[in-house]
């Protein structure tokens, strides 16, 4: 073996181990701000004051529902971007940031969706209802589904690219649509961030620690969207590279 | 108490459930791998 190679091999040896004590460091503060999610979700946050029995001890969901869907926006807005990239430089790691984001994504924007199931039955008395908001929320899902289906339906791996990555970007159409919906229908889904619905059943005022909590849902649930996505690209890349490899052999 | 307990475990399940299909992945793609360095370094003593 040749110097350069060695010190190549070297190099990507060190990298490489920098990366996983990097993941692990970046695992074990998430698995810290999940457990602190939980601990200020069921003891620290104040109750709602304008509720009571069930619906009150169930607005605690709230914080996990709200940090799932600030997460599932993020993988999708980043999904989004990954596209664009790939469209432009034709780099295949970006193609495989647009998948594990979807694939994360679906993971928390299906969590947003039972929490919010469970939560309805004490405050709408029903755990579905076809409101604009829950509507528009299985659409997204179902969409980005439909885009890990599409996926696997091409074998050459630029074209799967080129294609799932036009796909994505229209895809991420439905993401402001499932925001704005219960502002421009008439739905029965409170508006939590930026303005309020008259019509929204369940609502209540956010204080102090109510407040506190939710910063630290948005941060735990950004932090396991990291954890996950990282581990996921990473893993596309190792399939990647046996596919080349077995191509290789052939 | 029951929907709230409801909900949490629901969510941990899922979360769960995807980070051991991720470490089933894992297994399976480095298993692949290993098989392949071997069939290579075979090829080369050839």
């Amino acid at each position: 073996m040749s110097t350069s190679t060695l010190t190549a091999t070297t190099t990507s040896a060190t990298r490489q181990r920098s990366n996983h004590i990097g993941w692990l460091i970046l695992s074990t503060l998430t698995m810290l701000a999940m457990g602190a999610l939980m601990g200020a979700a069921l003891l620290y946050a104040k109750p709602a004051t304008n509720l009571a029995g069930t619906e009150q001890i169930a607005q605690r969901i709230f914080y996990l529902h709200i940090g799932s869907v600030v997460g599932a926006f993020i993988a999708f807005l980043l999904s989004l971007i990954g596209s664009i990239v790939y469209l432009i430089k034709r780099d295949l790691d970006w193609d495989r940031v647009t998948q594990a984001s979807v694939e994360v994504g679906i993971i928390l924007g299906a969590s947003t969706t039972l929490a919010g199931a469970i939560w309805s039955k004490p405050t709408w008395n029903t755990y579905w209802t076809w409101d604009p908001r829950i509507t528009t929320t299985t659409i997204t899902l179902l969409l980005y589904i439909a885009y890990l289906l599409f996926r696997n339906g091409i074998d050459n791996r630029q074209t799967r690219a080129r294609f799932s990555s036009i796909y994505a970007l229209f895809a991420f159409l439905s993401v402001p649509l499932t925001y704005y919906s219960a502002r421009w229908f008439r739905s029965i889904h409170p508006i939590v961030f930026n303005g309020a619905n008259p019509d929204a059943q369940g609502s209540f005022n956010i204080g102090a620690t109510m407040l506190q909590t939710l910063w630290v849902a948005t941060l735990a649930y950004c932090l396991l969207f990291s954890t996950l996505l990282i581990f996921r690209w990473r893993q596309l890349r190792l399939q990647d590279r046996i596919e080349a490899l077995r191509e290789e052999l052939e | 108490m029951t929907f709230l307990a409801a909900a949490f475990i629901g969510l941990w399940l899922l979360v769960m459930a995807y980070v051991i299909y991720l470490g089933q992945r894992q297994g399976q793609l480095e298993q692949e791998l290993h098989s392949l360095e071997e069939a290579m370094t075979d090829r080369g003593r050839q």
